[in-house]
């Protein structure tokens, strides 16, 4: 069985499909509109790019799914977030804007200042 | 142009550097007695000044507190003074901009800085601007780029966030921190940190994994976190901080003061949640900090213009910390912001270093900053070349801000001008044989405390009776002159700062060769356009000459007609004489052709 790699976001709009399948794409993006909070344009879009990846089909904008739940693998966007900060302008913001990675030995540095104003709260 | 828009930058890029010294201080002394929010309140003013040219003056100002250099020199700038607020206009063409505005604001950062040479060409550093200003504008773009790439990247991924349903909590987060907005929130796989999004409808993105990892209480404090943010309009104030760090890229100060304040607003947020939820939750919200920034070491900032969190060390520290301030401690802070903020936000009142200039006060500080609009009657105008001396003593300024002094006392004969508030001449008269007047000319490059001889009337000098010189810059400048001689305009023209003099010929119309003239000194509206003027002995019809070339090409025009933009009309008002002259729309009026006021 093949495996379709999805984001979250897919995920869930295929879980509407899922349920409403063979729904009418204005039906599609009313749900959309209302479980997801998206706009018409970004429904449009997500059809087009599970069309696309053959997730779905749309056949006289009545959509239907061409995959069942277990074939999907919700996929880890990582990869794709540190692909577009790559390079040279990741390195150039880097000094400043880049989430302090904290070691293990600061988090229990942490852990601990935070024990330790408990306690002394507690001894007041 | 790019040059002028240059020096403005690095002129406020300065001020802001002070402020922002300044306001590291008092965080460095109070930040931790304090809660952030006054901090984070002062870099406002850091920010207003980044963005702002110019601000009202105030005797208060830190910037009175700088001291006037002695040696600084300016080629060609002008000081435009209007209703109190001093502007910087730099000309361009043949001048050099470099710097030459950060004097006029803080003098002593500006002796760091190569300073203008007066005798050395100019040349060198006109290049050195001009690589200067590309270099920035390059670099602004470069970020500007960056910063828009990163931010419509990051808000198109966005655009799938879904909808999270939260039931009541996010109405009750709204109404702890009394915010009336409806604010929605989402859940996103390409966020690791909550962020706002949005400039006109904010909306909070949580990580997708919250849903799954954090309790409920937790996410309200999260939410309201953000809440706040909103609230105070942090989702603007962010972008717009990095549109000035964009331009003001150069400047490490201004690097520094972001990511203070960045830090500030954070804090300040975090005391905010505690303050409404209670001191209780302090170690909850901390903990759920440090969860989340096990989980979030990676480089996604959605592109600068989002929020993400920082700087977890201090905040758990400040969180822990937090205590709401007694009331004193309030009370002093807020009168202590406020005087730092008057202190800070205004101009030195005496920016003019010509003013500042002690020795000179005397001469200056009866200037008005506005010439008044009325114009006093003068005794009549005198055509009489044999008794200069009938003059009256004259102090003002011509229609470029060019200050022109007469001084006609037993003491002293003479003639001064400035272009700028330490650039000028000065031209001292004795007699000579008939008809002919010995001058000796001077020039200060230090609002008037030295002068030195630059040339006498054994050079090129004209010997004729002199009625005035002006400059238009540090180059070009005249002598006007009378003479008893039919058909001769005096106007002797230099183009190297006042070292050699040329006669300039000018083109006589054929009715006025046999007419006697006194020339006036030329007077500009622009470093293009000037008239030139002169009074005729019968006073009947005056000859005027317009130039539209910085005073190379000096056309006779009829009075009352429009010669591009410039139209003069000459009349006899009761006692005395009135020109007016119509400059683009601006009615410049005077009574004796030398010291002219802006007509209502």
């Amino acid at each position: 069985m093949e495996r379709i790699k999805i984001f979250d976001a897919e995920y869930r709009f295929m879980n509407i499909i899922w349920e409403h399948s063979p729904v009418s794409s204005t039906e599609l993006v009313r749900l959309a509109s209302e479980e997801l909070g998206w706009k018409k344009s970004t429904t449009y879009t997500v059809i087009r790019r599970l069309c696309e990846r053959k997730a779905i089909k749309n056949e006289n904008t009545m959509v239907s799914a061409l995959i069942k739940r277990e074939q999907v693998m919700r996929a880890e966007t990582e990869e794709h977030i540190e692909k577009v900060y790559e390079g040279s302008l990741k390195l150039f913001f880097t000094t400043f804007l880049k989430k302090e990675k904290l070691s293990k030995d600061e988090i229990e540095e942490l852990k601990k200042i935070v024990e330790q104003y408990e306690k002394e709260e507690y001894e007041c | 142009m790019l040059e002028n828009i240059f020096t403005t930058v690095l002129n406020m890029s300065i001020t802001a550097s002070i402020a922002a010294v300044l306001i590291t201080f008092f965080r460095w002394i109070f930040g931790r007695r304090l809660p952030r929010i006054f901090s984070y309140t002062l870099w406002a003013i850091v920010f207003l000044r980044l963005f702002i040219p110019f601000s009202i003056p105030s005797m208060f100002s830190v910037f009175n507190l700088i001291p006037t250099p002695q040696t600084s020199m300016t080629q060609s700038q002008h000081y435009y003074e209007t209703k109190g607020i001093i502007l910087y206009s730099m000309n361009d063409g043949n001048t050099s901009v470099e710097i030459t505005a950060a004097d006029a604001l803080s003098n002593n950062i500006n002796s760091s800085l190569p300073l203008p040479v007066p005798e050395a060409s100019a040349e060198p550093l006109q290049v050195l601007t001009f690589a200067l200003s590309w270099i920035w504008l390059v670099g602004m773009a470069g970020l500007l780029l960056f910063s828009l790439f990163a931010y419509f990247h990051t808000r198109n991924k966005l655009k799938t966030a879904v909808l999270y349903k939260c039931g009541s909590l996010i109405s009750q987060c709204s109404q702890k921190i009394k915010l009336k907005r409806k604010i929605k929130i989402f859940t996103s796989d390409w966020v690791q940190t909550p962020i706002v999004c949005g400039l006109i409808q904010p909306r909070i993105i949580l990580p997708v994994v919250f849903e799954r990892d954090l309790s409920e209480s937790e996410i309200a404090l999260i939410i309201t976190h953000e809440l706040v943010h909103i609230k105070r309009f942090d989702y603007l104030i962010k972008p717009l901080s990095v549109l000035a760090l964009c331009i003001h890229w150069f400047n490490p100060i201004i690097w520094m003061s972001f990511i203070l304040s960045q830090k500030d607003m954070e804090m300040s947020c975090d005391e905010k949640v505690i303050s409404v939820f209670g001191h209780d939750i302090r170690s909850e919200y901390a903990t759920s900090l440090i969860r989340l920034a096990v989980k979030q070491n990676r480089i996604l900032n959605c592109g600068l213009l989002a929020f993400g969190e920082s700087n977890i060390k201090s905040r758990i520290k400040g969180i822990m910390n937090f205590k709401k301030p007694g009331f004193w401690m309030g009370a002093v802070a807020i009168a202590f912001i406020i005087a730092l903020g008057t202190m800070l936000m205004t101009n030195g009142q005496f920016d003019d270093p010509m003013k500042r200039n002690g020795k000179n006060v005397k001469s200056f500080l009866t200037v008005p900053a506005k010439q008044p609009t009325g114009i006093p009657t003068e005794p009549k105008n005198e055509f009489d070349d044999k008794n200069n001396n009938t003059y009256p003593a004259i102090n003002g300024w011509t229609p470029i801000y060019t200050k022109i002094i007469k001084n006609n006392s037993a003491k002293e004969f003479s003639d001064e001008v400035f272009i700028n508030s330490i650039e000028g001449w000065k031209a001292t008269y004795s007699p000579g044989a008939t008809h002919q007047q010995e001058m000796i000319l001077y020039k200060t490059t230090d609002g008037g405390e030295n002068w030195s001889e630059i040339a006498n009337s054994n050079d090129s000098l004209p010997l004729e009776t002199k009625t005035g010189i002006t400059f238009l810059n540090s180059e070009i400048g005249w002598i006007s002159t009378v003479t008893p001689q039919e058909g001769y305009i005096g106007l002797y023209k230099t183009i190297d700062g006042g070292a050699i003099w040329e006669y300039q010929n000018l083109n006589i119309p054929h009715d006025y060769r046999g007419c006697l003239f006194k020339t006036l000194p030329p007077v500009f509206f622009s470093q293009e356009d000037g008239v030139l003027l002169t009074i005729q002995s019968d006073l009947e019809e005056q000859l005027v000459f317009v130039t539209h070339d910085g005073g190379n090409k000096w056309v006779a025009t009829d009075e009352n007609t429009n010669n591009e933009n410039i139209k003069w009309s000459f009349s006899i008002v009761g006692n005395g004489s009135l020109w007016e002259i119509i400059y683009k729309n601006t009615t410049w009026k005077s009574n004796n052709g030398y010291t002219w006021s802006q007509s209502e």
